[in-house]
């Protein structure tokens, strides 16, 4: 992807705007609208729910960085289609359909993702779609899981799917250092420690605790 | 767009919306009917489900161009005030219709197709029209000036969405045209996960745990 230092300036300066646009429609007094809950309540929960989670956090930035590491097209497919699947995945969790390993899931996206990155892996899209459209369904299981129970469940499901498309830019925008002779390299330190992260939430699994 | 479009397309932004906010709290009703209208103003800005629907057929115009969406300026807020007096009359239960929605345009504008101009303007009008009825089934006022105020708030909508997909798509930036169909996608998403919520979210045997955030570990 060839994009210059201005354009890079302008999608930091794209976020911190939707970032300022978010928490002025959060700051909004909840209107008492006919058969809803707190509306920028949900918001900030569903908002919050993959950033505090740092299994999710990982995993979505290695989704981006990835991206940007493939080029074309998958830099353009995976923002696109990616909310599309996790909406599959949340209204599976929504539903309560029985997922078994979700944790297990969400662990090993971060670990597979960060070798992938690692290794500088180039599979054909159709192999890289499938195993980020794979691990969508189980982060947006995760998110669809937890629906808050005081909150806009509504608003809440929009909160997750910006989030989670503000990790994938942010990640893009750290894939933009490949441009750089240390580049690549970097990248591929970067995803050795996004796959070390994945291995420390699996962890607890593996040993039963 | 560069960066000191952004500054100033956020800042107009942030701007509206403070003045969005402020008229909540100076709506007294100096003027016979002005409450009524201010309700109506607020009613599609204050959920989710109307104002990203209308965002996204803004999208799918602007994607179109200028020129070709033009007499949308004109039949969208026809479509909604008529979809409004159709909902006052009704009051239909419409939570799905209205995700439906989000998931129909957003979808169409992660997808970029390039749609005929009768399609688009057939669209249009149909959201324009739902959301007219659902915001019109909420009708507990004075009719006329909340009408009035719910088709002015979503034409703005509708319009802003218009002309800053189709500023940004004449930009020369390459990623332009993937954030717009991000966004899209973010939409679409809404709407299937909102699809989902209007059928289950009845039932209280669905929430299945309390929100549990575990900060960072």
């Amino acid at each position: 992807m060839n994009v210059s230092m201005r354009e890079r300036r302008a999608v930091a300066e794209l976020i911190a705007s939707a970032a300022l646009l978010l928490t002025l429609a959060v700051s909004f007094p909840a209107q008492a609208h006919v058969g809803q809950d707190d509306i920028a309540g949900g918001l900030v929960v569903g908002f919050l729910h993959p950033i505090f989670g740092f299994d999710h956090v990982v995993a979505m930035v290695a989704v981006g960085i990835w991206g940007a590491q493939l080029g074309r097209p998958a830099i353009w497919v995976l923002p696109v289609t990616f909310p599309l699947v996790m909406a599959l995945g949340g209204v599976l969790g929504i539903l309560g359909v029985p997922i078994p390993g979700v944790e297990i899931g969400v662990a090993a996206s971060a670990i597979v993702l960060g070798a992938m990155i690692a290794f500088a892996v180039r599979p054909p899209l159709v192999v890289s779609g499938l195993i980020v459209a794979v691990f969508a369904i189980f982060h947006g299981y995760a998110h669809g899981a937890e629906l808050p129970e005081s909150a806009s469940a509504v608003s809440y499901a929009f909160g997750f799917v910006v989030a989670t498309g503000m990790l994938h830019a942010i990640g893009i925008l750290i894939g933009t250092i490949k441009r750089w002779s240390w580049g690549p390299a970097l990248l591929r330190v970067a995803g050795a420690l996004i796959a070390l992260v994945g291995v420390w939430f699996l962890l607890p699994h593996l040993t039963g605790g | 767009m560069n960066s000191r479009q952004v500054h100033v397309v956020s800042r107009i932004v942030t701007g509206a919306i403070a003045l969005v906010a402020a008229s909540q709290v100076y709506a007294h009703g100096a003027t016979p009917g002005s409450n009524a209208f201010f309700s109506g103003l607020l009613h599609p800005l204050t959920a989710l489900e109307h104002i990203l629907p209308l965002i996204a057929i803004g999208m799918l115009a602007g994607q179109r161009g200028l020129i070709a969406g033009q007499g949308l300026l004109v039949a969208f807020p026809i479509a909604f005030a008529s979809g409004a007096l159709i909902g006052a009359a009704l009051a239909p239960e419409l939570s799905a219709v209205n995700a439906g929605t989000a998931l129909v345009a957003g979808g169409l504008v992660a997808l970029a197709f390039a749609l005929p101009r009768t399609l688009l303007y057939v669209i249009v009008v149909a959201v324009g029209a739902i959301h007219g009825m659902s915001n019109g089934g909420a009708i507990g006022q004075a009719l006329a000036p909340f009408i009035a105020g719910a088709t002015l708030a979503a034409t703005l909508v509708f319009a802003y969405a218009f002309g800053v997909t189709h500023y940004a798509l004449t930009r020369t930036t390459t990623w332009m045209p993937v954030a717009v169909r991000a966004i899209g996608s973010w939409i679409a998403a809404f709407g299937i996960l909102t699809l989902a919520l209007a059928f289950v979210v009845q039932s209280p045997t669905a929430s299945v745990a309390a929100t549990s955030i575990s900060p960072w570990v």
